[in-house]
């Protein structure tokens, strides 16, 4: 039941999303480095592993920053 | 169902790694000369305040990209760690005397001192893979692998992700898989609950400590829009399902009597327990702006699980670009907040929460201050230098705080006037060196 109200909200996100966008020929600026989503991922994951040490919550980037027995 | 879930993701794998060797061998050659090895390495020292835990982290990650989307990575991350960590006991107003997890020596922390365990040393390895390739136009597949060893600690996991752009690449879905497989060795083996820490037998070290296993599964759900020329966002859920152990084997409770004193003959430190099953509900959002020549980062991010702890986190990272110069600094501010655990417990009473030497009268309890309630700062910034062929040098420094939130209530006795949960506060500085090879 939980997959199919998250596949319902996802297509909906899909729906509303056909009037957002870019021409191909506009994603200058996108296709920089510095926009990508995890432009650095050595930061991100050195980041991620540190905080997974140091506090109760982990993941929601990406799957949860796992194999640490973390004193 | 599951069965033939199954059996459709095996297909699917199997398809995959087939594909994956005949592009190589066709497609692959011919792009092989024209991109590069991309190489990212960097070497992060963390130090923390008071004679904390120190690490000190090197990473080199490895990244060929072969054409039409076809991609190799791997990364290995080495870790040193050395330094003192807390017990779980908070700071008494007479001195505390404990046993050290490993040395067969003991530890005194004088009054209002935090008790550290000295003897904290433990170095961890770490590697992991992944292959990208296309699987049908526009869809995306990438599986991996890590392996991660520690002195007490194996992990092992396998993971699987689809990607799908629609609307022009504008959006693109993903759904991912992970499964990861933990097994812990705890230096003299695990404590059984609720025992005497101080009277356990000192550890051999022969090797032949017990065996716990946990078993962790997360799944994530993810859709990233293109909103303008200047902006993208990503929205992402997960989902973490714990199975197995997850108690700390070397965190300790004190626990006082109905005067609010441990009496201490021998002193009274019980092994704190942790529920076999953990579920944990993330959401996730990332929007990037940029502003023709700076770019702005912002992320949020709640969490929840069935321990009683919920969070939030707010990133926000600002890059300053100086002209076509390739130089770049980025300052940084993250503000972090979490709720106890249910059975969060700064200290256990005798006859409340526990009868010393005999039962335990709660299922759960334990006094590590990460699951305690606090709130967490990260300052810094990032200075970096974008040469020719993608080489990238950088620096960064940050500053790591937690302001523990945990209310000492107790007027009389040892813990009296004491800070029941230990802050934090952590330098970090990491040099960085990227190039193409």
């Amino acid at each position: 039941m939980l997959k199919i109200l998250f596949l319902l909200f996802f297509i909906g996100l899909l729906g509303g999303c056909q009037t957002i966008g870019i021409k191909p020929w506009e994603r200058d600026l996108l296709a920089e480095k510095s926009m990508q989503l995890d432009a650095y991922p050595i930061d991100s994951a050195l980041d991620d592993h540190l905080y997974f040490s140091k506090e109760a919550a982990s993941g929601g980037r990406s799957f949860g920053g796992g194999g640490c027995g973390c004193n | 169902m599951q069965l033939k879930k199954l059996s459709k993701l095996s297909i699917a794998l199997a398809q995959a790694s087939g594909a994956l060797l005949g592009a190589t061998a066709s497609t692959g050659q011919i792009h092989a000369q024209e991109i590069p090895w991309k190489i990212d390495s960097a070497i992060l020292h963390y130090q923390e305040s008071g004679g904390r835990v120190r690490a000190i982290e090197p990473v080199v990650a490895l990244k060929k990209d072969f054409g039409d989307e076809y991609i190799f990575s791997t990364k290995l991350v080495l870790n040193s760690l050395t330094g003192a960590s807390p017990n779980g006991a908070p700071p008494a107003n007479v001195a505390q005397t404990f046993t050290a997890t490993s040395g067969g020596t003991s530890y005194t922390a004088a009054p209002g001192e935090l008790p550290l365990d000295n003897s904290f040393k433990d170095a961890r390895g770490a590697l992991s893979a992944s292959w990208q390739q296309p699987i049908a136009p526009n869809t995306r597949l990438n599986v991996g692998g890590n392996i991660s060893a520690e002195l007490d600690f194996l992990s092992i996991a396998g993971n699987a992700a689809v990607a799908k752009d629609f609307n022009s690449k504008n959006t693109t879905l993903s759904a991912g898989l992970n499964l990861e497989y933990d097994s812990i060795s705890p230096i003299g083996g695990a404590p059984t609950p609720f025992t005497r820490a101080n009277l356990k037998p000192i550890s051999t070290g022969d090797g032949n400590e017990t065996t716990d296993t946990k078993i962790v599964t997360d799944v994530l759900f993810g859709v990233t829009q293109v909103l303008s020329r200047q902006a993208i966002m990503q929205l992402n859920y997960s989902l973490s399902l714990a199975s197995g152990y997850q108690t700390d084997p070397y965190k300790m409770l004190t626990v006082l009597n109905a005067s609010n004193n441990n009496l201490f003959n021998p002193a009274w430190y019980l092994y704190e327990k942790r529920p076999d099953s953990r579920t944990k509900h993330n959401v996730y959002s990332q929007l990037k702006y940029h502003l023709t020549e700076d770019v702005i980062n912002l992320s949020y991010r709640y969490t929840t699980d069935n321990w009683g702890i919920s969070s939030h986190t707010f990133d926000t990272r600002y890059r300053f670009e100086f002209g076509g110069s390739g130089v770049y600094i980025e300052p940084h501010a993250r503000w972090y907040t979490q709720t106890a655990a249910d059975f969060y417990k700064p200290y256990l009473m005798q006859g409340v929460d526990v009868i010393v030497g005999g039962a335990a009268l709660i299922p759960f309890a334990t006094a590590d201050s990460r699951l305690s309630a606090f709130n967490a700062t990260t300052f810094g910034a990032k200075i970096g230098m974008a040469l020719e062929n993608e080489t990238e040098v950088s620096l960064r420094v940050e500053q790591y705080k937690q302001a523990n939130q945990t209310i000492n209530t107790l007027t009389t006795g040892d813990l009296a006037g004491q800070k029941l949960a230990p802050d934090l506060s952590a330098l970090m500085v990491q040099i960085g060196l990227s190039f193409r090879w």
